[in-house]
């Protein structure tokens, strides 16, 4: 994907398109905090049960001209129900912060093949190093990590009620009143560029009020006007495609704002009407085409025919038995076109 | 709302998908303000079919909204 603005996945059901983004989960929830193993993988999360192979993820990013890698890979010993850390490597600009192989870890300035310290192999080392400044490549690389913005969103479970604020979206965006709370709290004239989107695909938007509620709490209110009058509704009481025009407007503003971020949005056409899923995907598109990576997944031939065959890859597996194929569909022999090619159900590696 | 059909706008028929991407790669570098008074529209499989798409339904659309352009993309390669 590195070099892509923006990439879309493609591929049949259960072929691994939404898993790309669970993977990605796991690291976000490193990068937030979350460091007991138990938390992050369970057992059942073994392709095929095999346990007796380690369970590896790993992610290559480039920050400010800086290549991060960062790797973890997760076992389970014989008898055991409790995955551990199996390994887990930081590297930075090529040059290793630590490396970790079960409870020994080696940092940079220790002296070659001696052990620094132990760790509880239960415990992922990376939400628990303590960086100085935010100036500190460490720090960069955790709170991209943290602010990546991975989108399931279930539109009919978000109200727009917020008791905080927050720079971090969770994938169904139920927190969207605090994420919405928290841009504005880091960056007041993003409400610009979220009421400048929203009123091209909602002429008649007035404006979005964030009144308080009680002590701690808000709750977003929208208002619309024409020639005809105005109305006022509560967040919740939007169609669910209208909060998606919303949650867009937030990822279009929020990798402005505090990007360059990525986001990961399965399916971002689900809800909306055939007319505007082009416009939406090109809106995401673009904005992602400064700074940033915007990833989609898309079963919807509008979304599919707006990204350049070259950053769309088909993800193909012939059975759950089989490990996925991932190859750009620029490489592909298509017979006639695209469409088809999805509706029959034709396309292979 | 999707184009809005009573100010200017743009729909583009394409014959083929390398007609479609060409436009794709068009509407993409529209300034953001601008880029919903375009559309791409579905590929129909052949000049032939663009001729005859656009007599069937756009030519009429057309005579409804008269801030509505049309973008007939064919190359006669086959």
């Amino acid at each position: 994907m590195a070099g892509h603005s923006s990439v879309l996945l493609i591929g049949k059901n259960g072929s691994g398109k939404t898993a790309v983004g669970l993977a990605l989960e796991v690291l976000q929830k490193i990068a937030r905090g979350t460091n007991w193993v138990d938390t992050l993988v369970e057992p059942k999360d073994f392709t095929r049960g095999r346990t007796d192979v380690p369970m590896r993820f790993e992610i290559e990013v480039e920050l400010n001209t800086s290549i991060y890698e960062y790797a973890i890979a997760f076992d389970l010993p014989d008898g055991s129900k409790e995955m551990r850390v199996f390994e887990e490597t930081l590297v930075i600009g090529g040059k290793p912060i630590y490396t970790r192989k079960r409870e020994e870890v080696l940092a940079k300035t220790g002296s070659e093949g001696e052990p620094i310290f132990g760790i509880n192999t239960n415990v992922v080392i990376l939400p628990i190093v303590l960086e100085q400044t935010t100036n500190n490549p460490l720090f960069i690389f955790k709170q991209w990590l943290a602010r990546m913005i991975i989108l399931r969103p279930i539109p009919s479970l978000i109200i727009g009620d917020s008791e905080k604020e927050t720079l971090e979206p969770n994938p169904d965006a139920t927190n969207f009143g605090a994420w919405f709370s928290g841009l504005l709290a880091y960056t007041p004239a993003a409400y610009n560029q979220i009421d400048s989107y929203l009123k091209q695909v909602m002429p008649d938007l007035k404006d979005i009020k964030n009144p308080t509620t009680g002590k701690n709490s808000r709750s977003l209110v929208v208002q619309f006007s024409n020639d005809q009058g105005n109305l006022s509704l509560p967040f919740e009481d939007l169609s669910d495609g209208e909060k998606c025009f919303m949650i867009c407007a937030l990822v279009l503003a929020s990798n402005d704002a505090y990007g360059p971020l990525l986001c990961f949005w399965d399916e971002p056409d689900n809800y909306l009407a055939l007319s505007e899923v082009g416009h939406f995907v090109l809106a995401l598109r673009k904005a992602f085409q400064s700074k940033g990576q915007f990833i989609a997944t898309s079963h919807n031939h509008e979304a599919i025919y707006r990204f350049p065959e070259e950053s769309t890859l088909l993800l193909y597996r012939d059975s759950h038995l089989e490990h996925t194929l991932v190859r750009p569909i620029s490489q592909l022999q298509i017979n006639g076109d695209l469409l088809s090619a999805l509706v029959t159900g034709d396309l292979e590696p | 709302m999707s184009v809005n059909r009573n100010r200017p706008h743009i729909l583009v028929l394409p014959e083929d998908d390398a007609n479609s991407r060409l436009a794709d790669g068009f509407h993409f570098g529209v300034d953001s303000v601008r880029q919903r008074q375009m559309q791409v529209l579905p590929v129909v499989g052949g000049w032939e079919a663009v001729l005859e798409r656009f007599k069937s339904y756009h030519a009429i659309r057309m005579r409804r909204f008269r801030n509505c352009f049309m973008v007939l993309l064919i190359d006669f390669d086959n």
